[in-house]
């Protein structure tokens, strides 16, 4: 008929070490009588709630190191369960307020994680790019209108011959499409990336299947071809390993897929802006071309 | 100045004060059940014996071993003439307090 050992361990850090002996003593002496009077379990669950009892001042482990116990712990000795039994007969005597903020204090530990879990996916993460230190966006400002939605195809190749600071610019056009992986079936939304050579440089594109553009894409009068990322081949060619060769409808213009890529951008068919913009990209003129360097 | 003693601190005093020569933990915190109609921690008496004692209100004494508890002596406490003054002080306080004040009557607790 002993105590239970973890909580006499406990216990031992509650008085000073002078008082230890006695203390573990008394109590011992009460736990046989409590285990003779009334069985052990009760005489163990009261143990415990001594544990319970004492918990702020083992926590502390003041016992231990000082001999002299000072108001504040005094008052936190009795206080603790005092508080605890006081707490629950407020919320037994009127549940609605305590109802009411554990409501509202639920709300906003709700909002507060939306918040911190929201802004840490738009502000906290890291790009998806290798060196997302080191990417920019070129944006034109026309000193009488302000921003310009595109820049000018012809300035984004002079800035690409005259930088010095900028490892590659590539060139690009975005377009939120319907994209069909066969001639009669449902359009699937996706955003259709017209590029050039240099954009699958800058943003670090590797080719997980087939590969990526080439020189000859790019060329007047090539084929149209695209490079799909890995979760469109995912969710819209159920991971189809033969996938190279077939092809996509995107409007009326049928392409070859030639690639998937993994990394940097995700959910996107990119296709060679040779073929859509032919003049725009290749002969020069002025077009509608963003660029990223 | 005589020094300000909590509810359960003068409440251990006392119960060392009525209990005399056979004051220890077990029988002090017994004690203290009677007078204030619940079980207190054990942990919470020798913290207040351990002021008490520091304050020169209590003194404690060791008894002579005892075979059921290993050869080991019992640690009892004796209430000193300060404690008894504060006992005193504190009963002549609480005895002018609620002579002063009129017992409310009974009524439907709200």
């Amino acid at each position: 008929m002993r105590p239970p050992a973890l909580a006499r361990r406990l216990l031992a850090r509650a008085v000073p070490p002078h008082m230890r002996d006695s203390f573990l003593d008394d109590l011992d002496e009460v736990f046989e009588r409590i285990a003779r009077e009334r069985g052990l379990h009760r005489a163990r669950r009261w143990y415990w709630r001594q544990v319970l009892a004492a918990a702020p001042t083992i926590a502390r482990g003041r016992a231990n190191t000082s001999t002299a116990t000072t108001e504040a712990t005094m008052f936190t000795h009795h206080a603790f369960t005092q508080q605890l039994v006081s707490a629950w007969r407020t919320i037994r005597r009127s549940p609605r307020p305590v109802v009411g903020v554990v409501l509202a204090m639920s709300l906003g530990i709700g909002a507060s994680t939306a918040v911190v879990t929201v802004a840490e996916g738009v502000i906290g993460r890291r790009l998806p790019f290798t060196q997302p230190g080191e990417l920019l966006q070129m944006q034109t400002i026309v000193e009488k209108y302000g921003e310009a939605p595109e820049t000018n195809f012809q300035d984004a190749r002079d800035i690409r011959t005259r930088a010095r600071t900028l490892a590659a610019i590539g060139l690009y056009d975005l377009e939120d499409a319907g994209v069909r992986t066969s001639e009669d079936s449902v359009a699937i939304p996706a955003v259709v990336v017209s590029a050039d050579l240099d954009l699958q440089r800058v943003l670090d594109l590797r080719p997980v299947l087939g590969r990526l553009f080439a020189d000859d894409d790019m060329a007047l009068g090539s084929a149209p071809v695209a490079v799909v990322s890995s979760r469109f081949w995912r969710s819209a060619l159920g991971r189809d390993p033969g996938a190279v060769g077939h092809s996509l409808w995107i409007g009326s213009r049928r392409f070859t897929i030639i690639g998937v890529f993994a990394g940097g951008i995700t959910g996107r068919v990119m296709v060679n802006g040779s073929a859509v913009f032919p003049r725009t990209c290749m002969a020069g003129n002025p077009a509608t071309s963003p660029a990223i360097g | 100045m005589p020094p300000i003693l909590s509810p359960f601190e003068l409440l251990t005093l006392a119960a060392a004060h009525r209990l005399g020569d056979a004051a220890y933990g077990v029988t002090i915190r017994d004690d203290i059940g009677v007078l204030q109609g619940r079980d207190a921690a054990m942990a919470s008496v020798y913290a207040a014996l351990d002021r008490l004692e520091q304050l020169g209100l209590v003194k404690a004494w060791m008894s002579e071993p005892r075979a059921e508890r290993g050869g080991r002596a019992r640690r009892h406490y004796s209430v000193t003439a300060s404690g008894r003054e504060s006992i005193r002080r504190a009963h002549a306080d609480a005895m002018r307090l609620w002579q002063a004040v009129p017992v409310p009557p009974a009524g439907k607790r709200r």
